[in-house]
């Protein structure tokens, strides 16, 4: 419909254009003096056609469709009460699990809204932040999937609320988010990270140079070979939205496990060529490191980006492993 | 003001979250749980089965240990692949970084450790039946 209303108005355009032309030669022609009067008349007369043209085809499309566009959700077409026909849109109930700071438990509040097919978890949740319930708390911010801050649970599954088709994942038209488990909540769906960025910060996330003028005043680039970049690229593309933490069955039943995200971590830096810490593997090589992860694989499954801490740790194990071999030999 | 925190980690009945969204890894984890109990009361079988001679109870826990232990063989040998293809089989890697780096890194053996957890699965179910039909049947 919002096609048809912007389509409108180049349709006038296109006609009105030729006619405004006409009309301007042929006042030059029978009165000289006159244009200056009748032009503004001529465009008056334009701009109230147009306005009036567009509006019938606006009034028009509603009659069919039974769509008002009060309800405009971000550029998505979706209503808030009258039918819903377009883009495959249908009402669906969310079922969010609210952590209440003054009852101290999760708690399902139940709220009914319009869903296209366009509409994601984040934008229903944001939806519902602005017309339904203004105290729901949730931690978003870029909403393409980069800045890792909406991670939350939808049917079970820890996924970002930003990539998360509603239509898509509900199932008989109702969708569940919850808070993730694998961190402290603070409130509603907010998870508190300080836990999780403690542990990141824990393994030294950072290249290191023996050479301290290396470190921080460096005067020429580290070169690498493009097979030295593919060893730890994937690695590094972690955006910590703490979704393997959550999914880790080890994490949620044991929280002093450094848990997938800061080793994988380790292994991203363990294999750059550019980095010269030593005892990154040493460092990890204890129960609660390394050793506390019992190969689920969840971790990666849910990574959004591709970063397969479970691969990361195995590879860790293994290099661990041949440490001490080494070593004995 | 303290933030106020509700950590709900620690607890072994949180390992039912696996199942809504990974299925295998919520049954490997709950084989290796049991797993753990059950291994302690087989081990009493069988030290009571070399004093009062308990065969057809010590060969019915034996079988049992061994189908609690089939998820872990059957995701060593994965682990196995993973770091052998470095994630490149049976790894969830980046897809577009699978793409690149697969032009560079070219490994032969990938194909094997592609079937080396099937072939390891297979060995270990053809021991249990064979256990079984020897000791059972």
């Amino acid at each position: 419909m919002r096609e048809s209303i912007k389509i409108a108005p180049l349709y006038i355009a296109m006609i009105g254009v030729p006619i405004l032309m006409f009309l301007f030669l042929l006042s030059y022609v029978f009165f000289p003096y006159a244009n200056t009067i009748l032009m503004p008349l001529i465009i008056a007369g334009l701009l109230v056609f147009g306005v009036s043209g567009a509006r019938e085809v606006y009034l028009q499309k509603q009659k069919e469709t039974g769509i008002k566009l009060n309800g405009n959700l971000y550029g998505k077409t979706v209503t808030h009460g009258g039918v819903i026909k377009e883009n495959g849109a249908k009402h669906v109930t969310v079922k969010i699990k609210r952590f209440n700071i003054v009852t101290r438990k999760i708690e399902p509040n139940i709220f009914k809204i319009g869903a296209d097919k366009f509409t994601t978890v984040l934008d229903a949740l944001i939806l519902i932040k602005e017309k339904k319930d203004k105290t729901l708390s949730m931690r978003y911010s870029c909403r393409m999937g980069i800045c890792g801050s909406c991670g939350m649970v939808v049917n079970g599954k820890p996924v970002l609320a930003c990539e998360t088709n509603v239509l898509k994942n509900a199932k008989n038209d109702e969708i569940e988010v919850a808070p993730m488990q694998g961190n402290p909540i603070l409130k509603d769906l907010v998870d508190d990270f300080d836990d999780f960025f403690e542990k990141h910060q824990s393994i030294n996330p950072y290249l290191y140079r023996k050479n301290k003028n290396e470190q921080y005043a460096a005067k020429e680039e580290f070169r690498q070979t493009q097979e030295e970049i593919e060893r730890f690229l994937p690695y590094s593309y972690c955006i910590m939205c703490g979704l393997c933490m959550d999914a880790c069955p080890i994490v949620n039943t044991n929280p002093s496990f450094i848990g997938p995200q800061a080793l994988s971590q380790v292994y991203r830096y363990k294999s750059d060529t550019r980095d010269q810490k030593e005892n990154r593997i040493e460092n990890v090589d204890v129960l609660e490191g390394i050793w506390s992860c019992e190969f689920a694989g969840a971790c990666s499954k849910v990574c959004p980006k591709g970063v397969d801490p479970a691969t990361a740790i195995q590879l860790l194990k293994s290099d661990a492993m041949k440490n001490i071999i080494k070593k004995d030999e | 003001m303290d933030k106020q925190t509700y950590d709900l980690r620690g607890s072994q009945s949180l390992l039912s979250r696996l199942f809504r969204f990974d299925t295998e890894a919520y049954l490997h984890m709950i084989f290796y749980r049991i797993l753990i109990w059950f291994s302690f009361i087989a081990a009493g079988i069988f030290i009571l089965d070399y004093f009062f001679k308990i065969n057809a109870l010590s060969h019915a826990f034996f079988l049992l240990v061994w189908i609690f232990f089939t998820p872990q063989v059957l995701e060593s040998a994965k682990g196995l692949s993973v770091i052998g293809t470095k994630g490149f089989v049976f790894g969830y890697l980046n897809k577009s970084y699978l793409t690149t780096a697969g032009k560079y890194e070219k490994q032969k053996m990938n194909s094997f450790y592609k079937v080396l957890p099937y072939i390891v699965f297979a060995l270990w179910i053809s021991g249990f039946v064979v256990l079984s039909f020897e000791w059972l049947i």
